[in-house]
């Protein structure tokens, strides 16, 4: 019943985030400016008093750190207006359906953050070229997005980043650190999966929790298995990457915007 | 005969697994009027006012506004529903850009009146909203309500860090503001701020509604009088004593209305709820 009464507007998509930026977008440019002015001062500082040189992948090592570091912190604050009681109700009462509401964030979280980046990192990078080769008489390659490396992060970025809006979405403080405490508890247990998995596949390779001869890993043991295991491996390998390219991203966004669903008033602090 | 803007039946609602707040709640609301909803502090006013407004999910029985059911939040029901929690937030922007961002929101929204409601509760349309006083942010955020045009008003405490002129204000905008298409429900503790402009009166108690009728009702069945002394041989539904004698609530003989002292009808309706409504017994 609740899906028959569902819409979705373009428009109101639009006023959603013509809103969210409005009334957000001083506090992001503060941090940029700032963020802009640090990066400067280092890039001044390398090519003087610690007489570095030129780098071709500066710019692409250091875009992808803001990119992702700077998009975690953006994206786990994405629905704190819904976990403060106050803010909570002023949003949900807002006149949206609760996909135009999802979407709107998941867009200005995933596309406005690379789309922000992009525009002020080139920024900088003009900028700051143009500081150092006046101070240091050097500057920096040039920041250029035309390379199939940085649309490969930027892909990258959309997957991951999806994984955080589940945890802004779920956890009501500390979003942040508690999706990071959740990927790294998952890691682990994954990880110990993974172990006892390996433990029973090859266990005439083992004595006790020991691999016996870690030579005999390498060459006999693919022959001596009742598979073929170098083709599941190529099995695994299309699994993951469906998994991680087609599913993980989308999956993410579904599960966000049911739990967006879900909230009431009563869940925010 | 008004449509019907609130229906409300088998509601059961529990913040916890263990304890219902509401059980089996039953009610009907009319557009056209001003409702007022009466009740002690954790009584559930606040609960079922946000029920309605769809930030609740009740847990069994159904819930219907103005035809829509709320906790799906569509927005054409949240254009049409304009609520004023007790504690709200307003962005640091001025009353005018407010207007620019929210305003399209709702379909209905008039500029004119929004700017005239502003003018009338003396709220500078250049000044921050977060730089204004709690009552200055309600009054503007009453503005933008009542300038939704939404056909729903919900307002918990209305007038609860008003200050008196405030107050006036606030009765006056607000009965001028009620017609055939639009309903307010309010829901206050300061049953005389109300008075004489709330009508009809629903008063809840342990998550229930134990009284629910209009004005015009009470004052023909129901006499509220001062007295030196109780009286003798006269049924008294409830008394109180104060300053030189007695607040006394009984029945009514005298065909004419009486102006009811709406505090000593809710003390009167909390402490012998039988007694009170067997006298609208006849009506039923």
């Amino acid at each position: 019943m609740q899906f028959k009464e569902e819409r979705f507007s373009l428009k109101r998509m639009e006023l959603l985030m013509r809103r969210d930026i409005t009334t957000g977008y001083k506090n992001v440019l503060i941090i940029i400016a700032a963020l802009a002015a640090v990066l400067i001062t280092f890039d001044v500082l390398s090519f003087t008093i610690f007489q570095g040189s030129a780098e071709i992948g500066h710019h692409l090592s250091t875009f992808s750190t803001i990119l992702f570091i700077g998009g975690f912190i953006a994206t786990s604050g994405i629905f704190k207006e819904v976990h403060k009681r106050e803010s909570a109700q002023a949003y949900l009462m807002l006149p949206a359906s609760p996909l135009e509401k999802t979407v709107s964030r998941i867009l200005i979280s995933n596309l406005g953050w690379i789309l922000l980046t992009l525009l002020w990192y080139s920024a900088y990078s003009y900028l700051s070229a143009g500081v150092t080769e006046l101070i240091a008489g050097q500057h920096h390659y040039l920041f250029n997005p035309f390379q199939t490396q940085f649309w490969l992060i930027v892909a990258n970025y959309l997957v991951v980043q999806s994984i955080f809006l589940v945890g802004a979405i779920y956890f009501r403080k500390a979003q942040l650190f508690k999706t990071l405490l959740t990927l790294f508890a998952a890691g682990v247990l994954f990880s110990i999966f993974m172990a006892v998995l390996v433990r029973i596949v090859f266990a005439p390779y083992f004595s006790g929790m020991f691999i016996i001869d870690n030579a005999k890993l390498i060459g006999p043991m693919f022959e001596d298995m009742p598979f073929r295991f170098q083709d599941k491996i190529k099995v695994l390998m299309i699994i993951r990457n469906v998994f991680y390219w087609g599913l993980l991203a989308p999956v993410a966004w579904l599960i966000t915007y049911i739990r967006f669903r879900e909230v009431q008033v009563k869940d925010a602090v | 005969m008004n449509s019907e803007a609130i229906k409300v039946s088998q509601l059961t609602f529990s913040y916890d697994q263990k304890h219902s707040l509401f059980k089996n709640l039953d009610m009907q609301l009319q557009m056209g009027n001003i409702y007022g909803l009466l009740g002690k502090n954790g009584a559930g006013k606040t609960t079922l006012l946000r029920i309605l407004s769809g930030l609740l999910y009740s847990r069994e029985g159904r819930v219907e506004v103005i035809g829509h059911e709320p906790g799906a939040r569509s927005p054409e029901l949240l254009s049409d529903i304009f609520f004023l929690p007790e504690e709200f937030y307003l962005p640091a922007l001025s009353a005018l850009q407010y207007q620019a961002l929210y305003a399209p929101f709702y379909p209905k929204f008039d500029g004119q009146q929004f700017l005239q409601h502003l003018k009338e509760f003396q709220i500078d349309v250049q000044q921050k909203l977060s730089a204004l006083s709690y009552g200055q942010k309600k009054k503007f955020f009453l503005a933008f309500g009542l300038a939704s045009n939404a056909a729903l008003c919900i307002l918990d405490e209305p007038t609860n860090g008003l200050d008196i002129p405030s107050k006036s204000q606030f009765r006056r905008v607000v009965a001028a503001s009620v017609n055939e298409e639009r309903m307010f429900l309010i829901s206050t503790h300061q049953v005389r701020d109300m008075e004489l402009l709330i009508d009809p009166v629903i008063i809840i108690d342990d998550a229930r509604i134990i009284f629910q009728r209009e004005y015009s009702e009470i004052s023909k069945r129901l006499s509220i009088e001062k007295v030196n002394e109780l009286p003798i041989g006269k049924a008294v539904l409830f008394s109180q004593e104060e300053l030189g004698g007695y607040r006394i609530v009984t029945e009514k003989t005298e065909a004419d209305e009486s102006v009811i002292d709406m505090e000593t009808l809710f003390n009167a309706v909390i402490e012998n709820p039988d007694a009170v409504n067997n006298v609208f017994k006849e009506d039923n």
